[in-house]
């Protein structure tokens, strides 16, 4: 993967990408980065694979190769550990740049398929999972008081008002 | 009025009735006046983040109002990463604009969050308002030479710019509780990695690999049981174990941290959900 970076062509780059990446919180000291490799030597993910290394993704994100970002799994392999924002010498937060890059990913709708399947039960119950009669009473067996429930409907009513349903398509079949 | 509100989180009431009844149990023996949260759902997860940061901050917010019309000081949550989620959300709207914006939006559900709520994760709670010296008090059966390995999980201490909790290069908070026990606290090289599984439905094996050589390096310092704080960390390590293809000989117990202290503080292992474990920790009795 590495490997084929090695060509990139300028006439294929967004030079406004950067802005947008900055415009998000978190995100503002993109353009800070002087490559110093700090972020990927201290990175869990990038001792094991040549796909990802986030003062790459950084350099990409400056360049505004968009679709190099965008496609295959590389923006998805960041573990969100905050190793590389705790010891990046320029505050330049690659977990956040990653994960600002991420919203503007899944507004184009290029996301990888877990997400969706993460969010959804959240969409529908309020939580990652459903807790039902089921669960109650295996707690009640232990002396746990029943789980409370969810105000699910305002949680969906913000998910909504905020696009999150839209923009992966969970309005369709989520409505319970 | 409770002072903490317990944010129980998704994973926790779900899949780990270990975790739950062991903090309940040691929060209730050393009178931390809690209550549950009540109509509280999903933090406004990382995941949630990915898609949009502005959507898991309203979703924190949201939280957090409910919290504070209950009134609560102090949303304790079991999970790391809700701790870090809501904490963040708690620093971002400590900013009047942000607030308003943010809270323009809550209207539509009827809420507002006016910026009352202080964020801690249950081992914050036990270290900086029970302290250490109460802890002690309270174990009654110290474990006597029994070595294990802490892990921290990433949303205890990092960010360190937002969580402003112990030292996020050499932590103590953990590790003073652990010793608290009796138990010994053995330096292992990968104590600070994260266990991996925020890649598992991306790359499995890749989190595993992460996690087993985490647990290898636990195993090699002498560790006899890995001690968590975070049930994400917890499943992962376990799984990794029991799924992820390591040998039964070479398999080490997973404990919540409220089990260890928990047995330490006189309860029987039911109590502290020991039956939970799929990892048999029953070794670890032993030196009671």
């Amino acid at each position: 993967m590495v490997a084929e970076a090695s060509v990139l062509d300028l006439r294929e780059a967004d030079p406004k990408l950067k802005y947008l990446v900055k415009s998000l919180p978190g995100a503002e000291r993109l353009t800070a980065c002087f490559l110093c490799f700090t972020c990927s030597s201290d990175c869990p993910i990038s001792r094991r694979t040549e796909e990802f290394r986030p003062h790459l993704i950084v350099r990409l994100a400056v360049m505004g190769f968009k679709e190099r970002l965008f496609s295959g799994d590389m923006l998805w392999l960041c573990l969100g550990c905050f190793n590389c924002v705790e010891h990046c010498p320029q505050q330049v937060k690659p977990t956040e740049v990653i994960e600002a890059l991420r919203n503007l990913a899944v507004r184009e709708g290029r996301y990888h398929p877990s997400l969706r399947a993460k969010i959804e039960p959240i969409f529908e119950f309020g939580r990652m999972y459903e807790i039902t009669e089921f669960e109650n009473e295996i707690r009640e067996s232990y002396g746990l008081p029943p789980v409370p429930g969810v105000e699910v409907e305002e949680l969906r009513a913000i998910l909504k008002a905020l696009g999150v349903a839209s923009l992966l398509g969970l309005e369709a079949g989520g409505e319970g | 009025m409770a002072k903490y509100g317990m944010f129980l989180g998704c994973t926790v009431p779900a899949r780990l009735v270990a975790y739950d009844l062991s903090a309940r149990k040691v929060l209730e023996a050393l009178n931390v006046d809690f209550k549950d949260l009540e109509g509280v759902g999903c933090c406004g997860s990382p995941d949630l983040a990915s898609v949009s940061k502005k959507a898991a901050l309203v979703v924190a917010a949201w939280n957090l109002a409910l919290a504070e019309e209950q009134g609560i000081e102090v949303i304790m949550t079991l999970c790391n990463g809700c701790n870090e989620v809501l904490a963040r959300a708690v620093e971002a709207l400590s900013n009047p604009r942000t607030r308003e914006e943010v809270n323009a939006v809550l209207a539509g559900v009827k809420r507002k969050y006016h910026g009352n709520i202080t964020v801690k994760h249950i081992v914050r709670v036990l270290y900086e308002d029970v302290g250490l010296e109460a802890i002690r008090k309270a174990v009654v059966r110290p474990f006597k030479g029994l070595k294990v390995a802490v892990h921290y999980g990433c949303h205890l201490i990092k960010p360190s710019e937002i969580l402003k909790f112990d030292d996020p290069n050499a932590p103590r908070s953990l590790d003073d509780i652990v010793e608290a026990t009796g138990a010994i606290s053995v330096p292992y090289l990968e104590k600070l990695e994260c266990c991996g599984l925020p890649v598992l439905a991306v790359r499995e094996e890749l989190a595993y690999s992460i996690a087993k050589d985490k647990i290898r390096s636990a195993r090699e310092a002498g560790a006899e049981a890995i001690i968590t704080a975070c049930p994400f960390c917890y499943l992962h390590l376990e799984n990794t174990q029991v799924m992820g293809g390591v040998p039964e000989e070479e398999r080490i117990p997973i404990l919540h941290f409220t089990q260890l202290l928990g047995l330490a503080m006189g309860f029987e292992p039911d109590d502290v959900g020991l039956f939970e474990n799929k990892i048999d920790a029953s070794a670890i009795l032993e030196k009671l």
